[in-house]
């Protein structure tokens, strides 16, 4: 529902924190 | 330096049930309201304050006031406490850990941004291993409205940092979020399994 909703990215959780954070600095330097 | 703000209700802790269970039995013991609609999306402010307001306004037909606002959330914060001292809250996978890692870099600040109120929000994240005082931060006390609440967070975290924010991502469980987030024009990073993700 979120990624309906316009979520750019959709995490179970914070485990994987390299993808999050990978996620995180390509939307951060994009914006 | 770029901002990250954190909803914390379902982004950072394990708390969308005992959170809801203690708000509906609120409504019921302080004020005898059954039957509340549990679909917050329903509700045009996502916030405790904001439903609060709502269902107290539709069921009385006029707004709280200010005794009867305080009467509710302290009797919510005490539910609260009294279930989180009998089973502590769990934190959101992996959340202690990125929180303390993004305070630390050199690229990122992080805020909260929660439609909870302060104190529920403050006792829900020591149960989980988290200080809601290590960040800036607003909640419900400051608005009714999530909008709101992000852009006062945002606005309290370039005070506290002493700069302004090249960008703002926000982190959150819900749609209400993800709207809230369209409506102020930042960028929403979900969390959610399931049907609550797609």
């Amino acid at each position: 529902m979120i990624v309906a909703e316009g979520a750019v990215c959709v995490f179970p959780d914070f485990n994987d924190s390299d993808m999050f954070l990978r996620s995180l600095y390509e939307l951060t330097n994009a914006a | 330096m770029h901002l990250v703000m954190f909803d914390i209700d379902g982004t950072l802790t394990e708390t969308m049930n005992i959170d809801e269970e203690c708000f509906v039995r609120s409504f019921k013991d302080v004020f005898g309201f059954a039957d509340i609609d549990t679909d917050w999306s329903h509700y045009p402010r996502t916030t405790d304050y904001g439903i609060f307001h709502d269902v107290f306004t539709s069921r009385i037909g006029r707004s709280p006031t200010a005794q009867e606002v305080s009467q509710f959330r302290q009797h919510f914060i005490q539910l609260l406490a009294a279930a989180s001292s009998q089973s502590p809250i769990a934190p959101i996978a992996g959340a202690d850990r990125l929180l303390s890692g993004l305070t630390q870099s050199g690229s990122h600040r992080v805020s909260l941004a929660t439609g909870g109120w302060r104190d529920s929000a403050r006792l829900k994240m020591a149960s989980a291993g988290m200080c809601f005082d290590d960040h800036p931060a607003a909640s419900a006390d400051d608005a009714l409205d999530r909008e709101s609440i992000m852009r006062l967070s945002k606005q309290r975290a370039a005070a506290r940092y002493r700069e302004s924010f090249a960008g703002s991502v926000y982190v959150g469980d819900g749609i209400w979020d993800a709207r809230a987030c369209r409506s102020v024009g930042i960028p929403f990073i979900g969390i959610g399994r399931g049907s609550r993700a797609t």
